[in-house]
């Protein structure tokens, strides 16, 4: 009984996904009728220039983002450990507070931020929300890692000798770069798929692949958009696992 | 400052969170040493450690390592070296690794690394795992990395923090043993703090008793053992019988063979009645002390012995058989309970318990405490 609801649980999960990607390879063009297998609209994407542009855009977003984001979001982490600040709890909730805070408020507040500042709006604008987006997760990832790492392991590299800097760079850093590298795959792939602050921000020039979808979808659902789709949603599966392969190897390293 | 000393503590103090964690402490350990810092959790022997190894600085008082004045100077810039609990050995490092990592940060050249890397090992009879990473060691094998890693640095002071604390009761007696070995063998001073009273009195040259942030005693083992200066040592330190009472008598006979000015005093003590005891301090009729009376120092027997001076009558309540020795428990008429430790031997049968028994000793197996 409560294996069935379990199966019913992940089909009514996953069953959207399904759909897409089915359709994905469905010869016939119109409606919810199965026309045979076909890569034809694979093809099709590979030779549309504004999926091509959009598609670079977001994988250059999405480097430069999350490679901001971690750098930012480590040293944040780093700080509030080796500093012991009163109140630690204070300053997790205040990295948490924007992965909760609706996305929609944030993207508003972008809009409204850069339109005061006379900000352009383009890959700049977009750069800054994502990497905004994205330095909270990092320093989530980070420092839960951090946590659990012996702090006596540090100590013990600033007592056979080395410098403050080189037991950074020769323990803490080994140690942390599961972490890391874990936090700055998952920012990539949330970068990627983001669609409501990537909307608000981005300019005439800049569209990236959710807007590019949306903006195919008000015309018809073409077979195109599901390719697409499964297109972004193998990308993202493939760097959340490798993200979370990468935390849970050497976990054994944590006393 | 004498070239005897390796660490030299002056007055040294420490607050934390507004509470004295280390206060007016005064240490010389001398070179070659095997020095034990011994106290109860919370007494601020592992503060006074780490503030030797360079992670706390002392808020008051100086402390000196090789003549060297160590204020102001950081961990990484100390001549010394230390054994953390738990080990701190680096997960992500191989043991060679580990042990070469304070070479590798000097910067020594590669072929006197190894060899000194392959030295370290054999000396803790761990030639053979150096390849190994410290999550597949035991933790008797992780210890021997972590002294290794310390030694082979060559440190004017060896800094060991409750090293024994992660280890099972067996292995931590082959351990001690093997510590023991080795510092001989290597001659580097040792600073080794453990809450183990055990430990200190096998392991250590001398021992410095700790109590709320305070040196209470300093002194060889046996010193510190039969010549305890405070109810607290004596109490830390073994098993004691402590009994209150006051001088009523005092200086009715030098002992001339005894150390020191001894003198014999005669107390009153509660529960027991007169009981006489030397005194190597001058002290007033009236006084109050604490009498301490180790348990294995008390004769028992069914009659008198004629040159055991003190003697008081007791029922035993309780025997309990610990193989080589058997611990009694004896009530006085008085009510007041005392332990007793005698050997056992299957020739002299136990006391039941039941039985009645004289429990007598010399003026010389007792000690006068003032304070």
């Amino acid at each position: 009984m409560l294996a069935a609801a379990g199966w019913a649980t992940l089909l009514f999960l996953y069953m959207p996904i399904l759909v897409v990607l089915v359709f994905s390879f469905n010869a016939s063009q119109y409606g919810a009728r199965w026309g045979g297998f076909t890569w034809e609209w694979y093809a099709r994407l590979a030779h549309n220039q504004n999926i091509l542009r959009a598609a670079w855009n977001s994988l250059l977003i999405g480097v430069v983002s999350s490679a901001l984001a971690t750098v930012l979001g480590t040293m944040a982490a780093l700080a509030v450990e080796r500093f012991r600040w009163a109140r630690p709890e204070l300053w997790e909730g205040f990295f948490f507070i924007p992965i909760v805070v609706p996305e929609l408020m944030m993207a508003i507040g972008f809009l409204l931020l850069f339109g005061v500042f006379g900000f352009p709006f383009g890959l700049g604008t977009l750069l800054l929300g994502h990497t905004t987006l994205n330095l909270p997760i990092v320093w989530l990832i980070v420092r839960a890692r951090l946590k659990k790492l012996d702090p006596r392991l540090e100590e013990a590299a600033l007592d056979l000798g080395a410098t403050p800097w080189t037991a950074f760079w020769r323990v803490t850093f080994p140690l942390l770069s599961p972490a890391i590298v874990g936090g700055a795959l998952t920012a990539f792939a949330i970068s990627i798929d983001d669609f409501v602050i990537s909307f608000f921000v981005a300019g005439p020039n800049s569209t990236t692949l959710p807007i590019q979808i949306y903006s195919m979808l008000k015309f018809s659902i073409s077979p195109e958009v599901n390719a697409l789709s499964a297109v972004l949603f193998v990308a993202s599966m493939v760097l959340v696992g490798a993200a979370h392969f990468l935390q849970d190897r050497k976990e054994g390293y944590v006393h | 400052m004498s070239e005897q000393a390796t660490v030299r503590m002056e007055g040294v103090g420490k607050l934390f969170h507004g509470v004295q964690a280390v206060e007016g402490v005064d240490l010389e350990i001398r070179r070659g040493e095997f020095f034990a810092l011994l106290g109860p959790s919370g007494c601020g022997k592992t503060t006074l450690l780490r503030m030797v190894a360079g992670f706390e600085m002392p808020d008051r008082g100086s402390i000196r390592i090789g003549g060297r004045d160590m204020t102001g100077v950081p961990a990484n810039e100390r001549p010394v070296n230390m054994v953390f609990q738990q080990y701190a050995l680096f997960p992500h490092l191989s043991v060679a690794e580990n042990v070469a990592f304070g070479l590798r940060v000097r910067r020594t050249p590669e072929p006197e690394l190894r060899e000194r890397v392959a030295e370290a090992l054999a000396s803790v009879q761990l030639a053979g795992l150096a390849g190994r990473m410290p999550a597949q060691l035991s933790g008797g094998q992780q210890q021997r990395v972590a002294l290794a890693r310390a030694l082979v640095n060559r440190p004017e002071l060896l800094l060991l923090d409750e090293p024994m604390a992660a280890l099972d009761e067996k292995l931590r007696e082959d351990m001690r043993q093997e510590l023991k070995t080795l510092q001989h063998r290597v001659g580097i001073s040792f600073l080794y703090v453990t809450h183990d009273q055990q430990e200190a009195l096998e392991l250590a040259d001398r021992i410095a008793v700790m109590e709320r942030g305070k040196v209470v005693q300093v002194g060889a083992p046996q010193e510190i053992y039969e010549v305890p200066q405070t109810a607290f040592v004596a109490d830390f330190v073994g098993v004691s019988n402590l009994i209150p009472g006051k001088v009523v008598e005092r200086e009715r006979l030098l002992v001339e063979s005894a150390p020191g000015a001894s003198r014999r005093v005669v107390l009153a003590l509660d529960g027991f009645g007169r009981v006489e005891a030397v005194s190597r301090s001058a002290m007033e009729t009236g006084a109050r002390v604490t009498l301490c009376l180790r348990p294995e120092r008390i004769h028992l027997a069914a009659s008198p012995v004629e040159d055991l001076v003190n003697r008081v009558l007791g029922m035993v309540e309780r025997a309990l058989f610990l193989g080589s020795e058997i611990h009694y428990h004896i009530r006085l008429k008085s009510g007041t309970l005392v332990r007793v430790h005698d050997s056992y031997s299957p020739l002299q049968p136990a006391r039941r318990e039941g039985e009645s028994v004289y429990l007598q000793w010399r003026a010389e197996d007792s000690t006068v405490l003032t304070r």
